[in-house]
């Protein structure tokens, strides 16, 4: 489930601090006229001199928490968030009742993912300001990314039904869909169906919940009567994409999604989700460009980063998602996946060395994780340290015994080391686990042939054509096979399919010493 | 690891004795398991080369910025003037700026003095200037009793014959043997039997000094990304020759009718003769270099076909084209059929490829041991050998690498690369015992081609080891427990004089072993063309059938060991003079002998 309430935060909270900029206007002097021209010119946009005009009062008072306030929510701009946390705690500490300070640090902490502190200092706003539905706006939706639904219905409540701004209902509505109380959730659809005539965006933005919570049709039903609301913007089109793509329609999904683009082409959200519709449909390459604009227009976003870490690597370009991942580490040093990450892409990219070292650190954090014990197995391989890739192989399957890529792996071992018996029992393990499992049943014919049994041999390997008919390698052991049976013509067509293919596979000459052909290593855990 | 406290003297007394007890039985029975596996007492592969007197070195450029440059460094074993003890053809070729600014490289023939040193006879023999030289094999294709050389080269081959009196005469042209292109690996057979060894000459890319590829211009002159050599993939490939025996010193090229031409210009390097399915007649093995290797089989009407995919052998076991660079041929199973090693580049495996009769082989290189130490390792040089004379074909392979370059790289390949030699297991394994040989075949050099034979007529195979930048090694074989062997040496009389591809199965008790005379072979190179036998404890082979390339067999009873027999076709075992041709004084006009 994908939450957006970083957008209707972040517009809550800027929208709420600009009006407290104007509300908390100082005495008519020199300084305050300074301070409010420098509000306006943030309004606009025109941080630089917003910013002279601030130095102006600071230089003569270094104190005045309006200007550092100011100042502040000029370097979250600015996205200068250590500076910013100084400033703002330095009002804060000047000025321990002013209300904008708080909801200026509220927003840093949301800009940079940290939910805890932005409650924490909510709370604080709240205290300062009880009556404040802005406030409890900005509390429920902080609550809701921690999916902590009671808080923020609690929050949402102390809002008088009078006073509840557009922003609430989505709330509400997203409160009471965690809370599983969906009749309560659809009981508002009246009154958001009042309102958005007036606010064209609050019916897409309650269409997002609904979808959210995989009210679908729900969801539809709102987005088709705000398609009747001109002018149709690039967030419609976006959740539009969204419904459709729930609905299975996915071209249908991908026309909106492009709309969405269309219209705003810097929307991370529709590229994101074009890219992911591209990538579920094998359009790698495709998937990929999009992700790059996102990582072009967010180079410091911790979504973006992983999800072009990970499609870079399922379209081949492991370089780039070794790139992407150890940017993602440094963002978020703490987070176990995103080391794993970058221990998957460097072992994809042939690091293997550097793969070993991260996906030991990786495991130090989370040492029963099958998956990353199955890609240090494999990486171990590369490095042709067999004892330690059988041991970690061993592990994962005592973690997840169903675990077919680790049973082929140690049967591969095992053919490496020259015990076809030991490979054989091992890739017998994997075939039952997975009968589908082509790759499995070929290696288990070459084995069986090199075992000089035939009807197994032949068996399997007629079963792994059945299952893959373009893998070259498969006609050539058939051939082999057939050669044994001194079935002749048969074993001609095979080879011929065989050579065909690896014609298709390879069209041109290979550098030297290309590497060799890893395995695909286990994506992220979900 | 947390370590108990040490136990005081007096409690420790009791247990102290028992786990001593059984300790000692676990040492004991170790040995024991380690006896089967490895001879307590191996020979030694000893660095001789200063005490030889050779002083030869291989030309080379720093960088090989041409694939040329890396390809040379055949060696021949060849007992030019039939004195019973094996000289040595050292190979050699210039850089490409040495040839464009007309420059040459000396080759060079050293005479083997019978007392562990040899003599530079180059000049005098006049094999000193051939051409931009890769590799050199043996012939007798005028059947008049004296080896000659046939040299590969840049540029087409050269054919030596030999005068009988210490020196050789280039024939190349008299003798029709019309060849321009890049040559490699050649060997002699008598593929039709009349008596005559025809001559195959493998062909590698098609490589001209006026075009040269640009160094690191494109992918395929890239290695991890680093500028390297071009090639072979992306280079156009050249085609093969085989070329008829006319039986009056004369050639003709037959290898479009024959079906060898290689029309679609793989990159061919060892190439090796030998009946490979048993039905008398000579087929042709040819490993080529990124790109399927060919197994022809020979139709037994000047015409052949390639059944290596069918056969098991065209590329490795799991389907993949690999770098085919030396061939070894051995009946290490003692199933008297003969398997096929293939030397190739790193990060793939030399592939064993096992015969298992019909013209049926497996790829059992994993099964077998050999894989997996290869792996790190650009091979070249190869052969199986009796390395400790118990009856079993052992194996040994040169390796080093193809760029300079490699060592700025950190993929764990180095340049200069040590020599492997496994012993056989007698179960169809091998055991790696490099570091148990001797510490010359662990020094790490750029080796090429590697010729084995029995330098000093002791019973024990010696190698000679061409490296591409410097000097050479040779090893010699010795020390070790005291095996029997027994060594032969064949003359033709309806087969052709050398008696190429005669087959020997040796008989010594439960010791059953098998192998045959041949021409090329390893990387470039020619090993010794008398045949030997390593018998153990046997002092004496109960028999010996010989299969001569005519098609008559011959049986000779109960020969003692430790001895080198001479056995002339339809007469059994001869004095050694019997075998051998008139000795000639006269100029080196001799004539060209039409019968033998």
């Amino acid at each position: 489930m994908t939450v957006y309430w970083r957008p209707i935060t972040a517009c809550a909270l800027i929208l709420f601090a600009l009006l407290t900029l104007c509300a908390a206007s100082a005495p008519p002097d020199e300084n305050s006229q300074n301070i409010a021209r420098a509000a306006t010119l943030i309004q606009a946009g025109k941080l630089d001199q917003a910013e002279a005009q601030l130095w102006d009062v600071l230089k003569q008072h270094p104190d005045n928490a309006s200007a550092l306030n100011l100042l502040g929510t000029i370097r979250l701009q600015q996205k200068r968030y250590a500076e910013s946390e100084t400033l703002l705690n330095r009002a804060t500490t000047l000025a321990p009742d002013f209300l904008p300070v708080r909801v200026n640090l509220a927003r840093l902490f949301n800009a940079q993912g940290e939910t805890d502190k932005e409650i924490t200092t909510l709370l604080e706003a709240a205290r300062l300001a009880p009556t404040d539905a802005d406030v409890d706006s900005a509390l429920a939706s902080a609550y809701l990314k921690q999916n902590d639904y009671r808080r923020a219905l609690e929050a949402l409540q102390r809002i008088p039904a009078s006073h509840r701004p557009d922003k609430a209902f989505p709330l509400l509505a997203a409160s009471y869909l965690g809370l599983g109380s969906i009749n309560e959730a659809r009981a508002l659809v009246p009154a958001v169906m009042s309102r958005a005539a007036k606010n064209h965006s609050l019916l897409v933005d309650f269409a997002e919940v609904l979808l959210d919570f995989d009210l679908v049709p729900d969801a539809l039903a709102a987005l088709q009567i705000a398609e009747k609301q001109p002018p149709l913007t690039s967030e419609f089109f976006f959740a539009m994409g969204r419904a459709r793509e729930r609905k299975g329609e996915l071209v249908l999904a991908q026309k909106n999604y492009q709309r969405a683009i269309d219209l705003n082409p810097k929307s991370l959200s529709a590229l994101q989700s074009l890219s992911h519709l591209l990538a579920e449909q094998g359009k790698w390459e495709k998937s990929m460009e999009l992700l790059a604009r996102c990582r072009a227009i967010a180079p410091d976003s911790p979504d973006v980063l992983r999800k072009f870490a990970a499609t870079s690597l399922h379209s081949g370009h492991a370089a780039d998602a070794v790139d992407a991942a150890q940017q993602l580490v440094k963002l978020r040093p703490d987070e176990p996946e995103a080391v794993y990450l970058v221990g998957v892409a460097q072992l994809q990219n042939g690091d293997f060395e550097q793969a070993r070292t991260t996906l030991e650190r990786y495991l130090q954090l989370r040492p029963a994780d099958p998956l990353a014990l199955l890609a240090l197995g494999m990486d171990e391989v590369n490095l042709r340290d067999f004892p330690a890739a059988q041991t970690n192989f061993e592990q994962c399957i005592r973690l997840d015994p169903k675990q077919v890529e680790a049973y082929y792996q140690l049967g591969s071992i095992s053919k490496d080391q020259g015990d076809a018996p030991a490979a054989i029992l091992y890739i017998e393990k994997a075939v039952a686990i997975s009968p589908a499992y082509a790759r499995a049943h070929a290696l288990l014919g070459q084995l069986y042939l090199s075992q000089r049994d035939y009807p197994k041999a032949q068996e399997h390997l007629t079963r792994a054509v059945e299952l893959a008919p373009a893998v070259a390698d498969t006609h050539y052991q058939l051939g082999l096979l057939f050669a044994r049976l001194n079935q002749h013509d048969r074993a001609q067509r095979e080879m011929d399919q065989f050579h065909k293919l690896k014609a298709k596979e390879n069209p041109g000459p290979v550098p030297p010493g290309s590497k060799p052909v890893t395995t695909a290593p286990p994506y992220p855990p979900s | 690891m947390i370590r108990s406290p040490r136990p005081t003297f007096v409690s420790f007394w009791p247990s102290a004795l028992s786990l001593l007890g059984l300790l000692v039985a676990l040492l004991v029975s170790s040995t024991e398991l380690f006896s089967q596996q490895i001879p307590t007492q191996l020979p030694q592969l000893v660095d001789i080369t200063d005490s030889t007197g050779i002083k030869f070195e291989h030309l080379s450029s720093s960088e090989k910025k041409y694939i040329v440059e890396s390809m040379g460094g055949g060696v021949a074993l060849i007992d030019y003037d039939r004195d019973g003890f094996l000289d040595i053809y050292f190979t050699n070729a210039p850089t490409v700026d040495m040839a464009i600014a007309g420059q040459k490289a000396r080759s060079a023939l050293y005479h083997n003095n019978g007392d562990g040193t040899f003599t530079d006879v180059t000049d005098k023999a006049g094999v000193g200037y051939p051409c931009f030289a890769m590799g050199a094999v043996v012939g007798d294709y005028n059947n008049d009793g004296w080896p000659d050389l046939l040299v590969t080269c840049l540029g087409g081959v050269v054919l030596y014959r030999n005068n009988g009196d210490g020196t050789f005469t280039d024939v190349t042209k008299p003798a029709g043997l019309i060849d321009t292109q890049f040559a490699t690996g050649a060997a002699f057979g008598d593929y039709d039997a009349d008596g005559f060894a025809d001559l195959f000459v493998s062909h590698y890319v098609d490589f001209h000094l006026d075009d040269l590829p640009k160094f690191g211009s494109s992918k395929t002159c890239q290695y991890h990304s680093l500028a390297v050599q071009c090639g072979p993939r992306g280079l156009k490939g050249a085609g093969d020759l085989l070329f008829h025996n006319n039986g009056d010193g004369t050639f003709t090229d037959v290898s479009k009718s024959a079906g060898v031409d290689d029309p679609h210009g793989y990159y061919g390097l060892g190439t090796v003769w030998s009946d490979f399915n048993d039905d008398g007649r000579l087929d042709l093995f040819v490993a080529n270099d990124s790109t399927p290797n060919f197994l022809y089989r020979n139709d037994g009407k000047g015409h052949f076909t390639d059944v290596a995919f069918l056969a098991g052998v065209a590329v490795s076991g799991d389907g993949s084209e690999q770098a085919g660079m030396g061939i070894a041929l051995g009946d290490y199973l003692h199933t008297g059929r003969l398997s096929l090693f293939i030397t190739h580049f790193s990060e793939e495996y030399a592939a064993l490829f096992r015969n298992d009769g019909g013209m049926n082989f497996t790829d059992v290189s994993f099964q077998a041991g050999v894989a997996s130490p290869t792996i790190p390792y650009v091979g070249w040089g190869t052969a199986f050998f009796d390395f400790d004379n118990d009856g079993w074909p052992d194996l040994f392979m040169v390796n080093g690498h193809v760029y300079p370059q490699v060592d700025t790289l950190d993929v764990g390949a180095r340049y200069r690369e040590p020599k492997l030699l496994f012993l056989n297991q007698h179960d169809g394994t091998f055991r790696n015992i490099s570091e148990l040989a001797g510490p010359a075949i662990r020094i790490p050099q750029v080796s090429r081609g590697a010729a084995f034979g029995d330098l000093f007529n002791d019973g024990r195979i010696d190698i000679v080891v061409e490296n591409i930048d410097g000097k050479p090694l040779i090893l010699r074989n010795q020390g070790g427990i005291h095996n029997h062997w027994i060594e032969f040496e064949l003359a033709g009389t309806k087969s052709n004089r050398l008696a190429l591809n005669a087959r020997l199965k040796a008989f010594a008790g439960d010791l059953v072993q098998v192998d045959e005379v041949r021409s090329g072979g390893s990387y470039l190179s020619q090993n010794d063309l008398r045949i030997h036998f390593g018998l153990a404890s046997h002092d004496h082979l109960d028999r010996v059938e010989i299969l001569w390339p005519s098609g008559k067999t011959e049986t000779i009873n109960n020969l003692a060991a430790d001895r080198l027999y001479s056995v002339k076709e339809g007469e059994g075992i001869v004095p050694r003079e019997k075998i051998l041709p008139p000795q000639r004084r006269e100029s080196r006009q001799a004539p060209v002998s039409k019968g033998h």
